[in-house]
């Protein structure tokens, strides 16, 4: 047999399995076993806590997956690789991120979240169910001290077409018409100890200061076509913060971190942040950054403080050079009257923040110095033409005068003349007298009295520069 | 098997029936690594990579066998490749010189076992059109003994590519 009339017949048989041989239904398994391997998962199930599995028609809900990793047992949520999938005829969807929206009309429906091999099904009833009002303010146990967010999950009360009630936690639909009002218990006033806002579908309390609050939640009855507002619901604000300090922002270990840093130039910022340290039921301390409900203040103008847009830190900007400012902090009621727009916002007053009477408030400050701007590097002309440290010029042409501009470039990238600054220091190290001589009454200003190398040394604000100038005819 | 079989004929048939000159048989061996390659992760179990071929002039025809010698983990996957079972064509167009680039097309049957916990342990087999390049360079010494590379993609799926990886010797008899 030949080989060579053998090989069209190898090469045709290749070229018909090209197109026909594969295997894609059998990648299915090794593939999500890589999936749920790459993550060391090996087991899911949905977060017990959070999830609805009663939601309201029109309304809309973020679910989430939880993993168990095999290794540390950590549990941790799942964000990428989940196949979320709906039972066959719902007509509520489900997007590739978990976002659930329901449908116009009640029905019952499997929700199935699959990770790699693994799948977690769950039953969910989308109830026609029309909200009335709200009926708790938390649904689960509420505690909460001084300076401290904590999310809630307010409880409304649904009425269905045949008058059935429901109670369960209000969906997005209606948490973000909630108004939510804050008095305080002994005066009826309205309370500067608590904020409620809501955001992405998710209520948040916020405390500034301890004490007794009645908070009441005002929403549109879609039931009634009113607006309704609840019962009260009273609440303590507990006190049970022991210190709180300053700390750099970027500090992760809080237990221990302190203002390492107290000393920023002119026009740039510093960010810090407050730490409380609380004393949790089982008696250790719970250290955290509670800087986005602390009261902040600044004693003068020479700085310019500002919450950062997550509230999570202070940013000073320092404005006069070879100043300070006394920075403070204080959680809990404090001499200086603060407006509402300060609660929601955050306390960020512009004069120092003094703790009421010492009793539930707790202050701590910090003495920030502001310096002039570093300067990088100096920039030097000799008769127009650029220096380099070190490197000598040659000036030739018979010169009668060497004139130097000097200019300094400062951290920020601005740079700024300073010939004639008297900080600046002139000193000829090599060629004084034989060579040039300094020009009496003129910063820079050298007279040429022969030909040669003349060296001379400047130094401004711990920056150095060595002119080195070769006179020639 | 009926495919390989039929190739591992064909190869028997022509080593036996040729009187070509430029002929010979080749026997190779080598370690290969196998990279089961996932867009979620990867896992690069060793395999023993045993080859016996048939040339005349420009062509190879070689039948490989390659058998488990390390498994691989990814986390607690475990990845194993028992057996492997290939019939390749290696086209070289340069054959008379020393080091010689082969370009390589043929089929491959792969066998994957897979272990992970709380999940049965499962073997997925694999067949498929396979294709690669090689390279090989003989002794100067010992003009019969040749090194060589070989870079395969055994099967190429939808969401799932295996390759194969080789350094060894092949030698001319």
């Amino acid at each position: 047999m030949s080989f060579k009339k053998v090989l069209p017949i190898i090469l045709a048989a290749l070229f018909v399995l090209l197109t026909a041989c594969s295997d894609k239904e059998n990648e299915v398994n090794l593939v999500n076993l890589h999936v749920a391997a790459q993550q060391d998962i090996v087991s899911i199930n949905f977060p017990v806590d959070t999830i609805e599995t009663v939601l309201s028609i029109n309304s809309e809900f973020d679910f989430s997956l939880q993993g168990l990793k095999s290794q540390t047992q950590d549990v941790v949520t799942l964000s990428k690789n989940v196949q979320w999938s709906l039972s066959e005829n719902a007509s509520s969807t489900i997007d590739k991120n978990g976002h659930f929206i329901a449908s116009a009309n009640a029905e019952i429906i499997t929700l199935s979240a699959r990770f790699g091999h693994l799948v977690e099904s769950i039953e969910i009833r989308v109830s026609s169910a029309v909200f009335d009002r709200v009926v708790e303010f938390s649904n689960e146990a509420f505690s909460i001290d001084m300076c401290q967010s904590q999310n809630i999950k307010p409880v409304g009360r649904y009425v269905d077409e045949d008058g059935n009630e429901e109670i369960r936690p209000v969906d997005s639909t209606i948490i973000n018409t909630i108004e939510w009002l804050v008095r305080n218990q002994e005066d009826n006033v309205e309370s500067q100890r608590a904020h409620i806002e809501t955001s992405g579908n998710q209520a948040t309390v916020r405390t500034l200061s301890a004490g007794n609050i009645v908070i009441q939640a005002k929403a549109l009855s879609i039931l009634t076509g009113n607006v309704e507002t609840s019962i009260d619901f009273e609440q303590a604000i507990g006190s049970d913060l022991n210190s709180i300090k300053l700390c750099d922002s970027s500090d992760i270990d809080l237990l221990n971190c302190n203002l390492d840093t107290t000393e920023i130039e002119k026009d740039k910022t510093l960010s810090l942040i407050s730490v409380g340290t609380y004393q949790a039921i089982d008696g250790s301390s719970l250290n955290t950054n509670i800087s986005n409900n602390s009261k902040w203040g600044i004693e003068n103008t020479n700085a310019t403080i500002a919450l950062s847009g997550d509230r999570q830190q202070l940013n000073i900007t320092g404005d006069s050079e070879n100043t300070s400012a006394i920075i403070s902090v204080a959680c809990g009621d404090i001499v200086e009257s603060i407006v509402d727009n300060d609660i929601t916002k955050g306390v960020v007053l512009k004069s120092s923040v003094t703790c009421d009477n010492n009793i539930d408030c707790l202050e701590a400050s910090q003495q920030i110095k502001i310096s002039p701007l570093a300067v990088t590097s100096l920039k030097v002309t000799a008769n127009g033409n650029d220096l380099t440290d070190g490197q000598s010029l040659t000036l030739s042409g018979n010169p009668a005068e060497v004139t130097l501009i000097v200019t300094a470039v400062f951290s920020n990238n601005s740079s700024q003349v300073i010939t004639e600054d008297s900080n600046l220091a002139y000193s000829i190290t090599l060629g004084n007298n034989t060579v040039i001589v300094e020009k009496a009454g003129l910063d820079g200003v050298y007279t040429v009295n022969s030909f040669g190398t003349a060296e001379i040394k400047l130094d401004f604000s711990g920056e150095s520069f060595l002119a080195v100038i070769v006179t020639a005819p | 098997m009926k495919l390989f079989l039929y190739f591992s004929n064909l190869l028997l048939l022509t080593i036996f029936s040729s009187t070509i000159a430029n002929a010979g048989v080749f026997f190779a061996i080598a370690p290969a690594m196998i990279t089961v390659d996932t867009d979620n992760g990867s896992t690069r179990p060793l395999v023993a990579d045993i080859r016996l071929a048939y040339e005349i002039e420009k062509h190879q025809i070689e039948l490989a066998v390659m058998s488990s010698v390390k498994e691989d983990k990814l986390n607690q996957l475990t990845v194993d490749i028992p057996s492997i079972t290939s019939v390749f064509y290696r086209y070289s167009p340069y054959f008379k010189d020393r080091l010689k680039i082969h370009v390589i097309l043929g089929v491959s049957q792969i066998d994957v076992d897979s272990i992970y916990p709380n999940t049965a342990d499962s073997t997925d087999s694999f067949e498929g059109v396979s294709f690669g390049v090689g390279v090989e360079e003989a002794f100067i010494s010992i003009p019969e003994l040749k090194l060589k590379l070989d870079w395969i993609q055994l099967y190429r799926g939808d969401q799932l590519n295996i390759n194969a990886l080789s350094l060894g010797l092949r030698y001319e008899f």
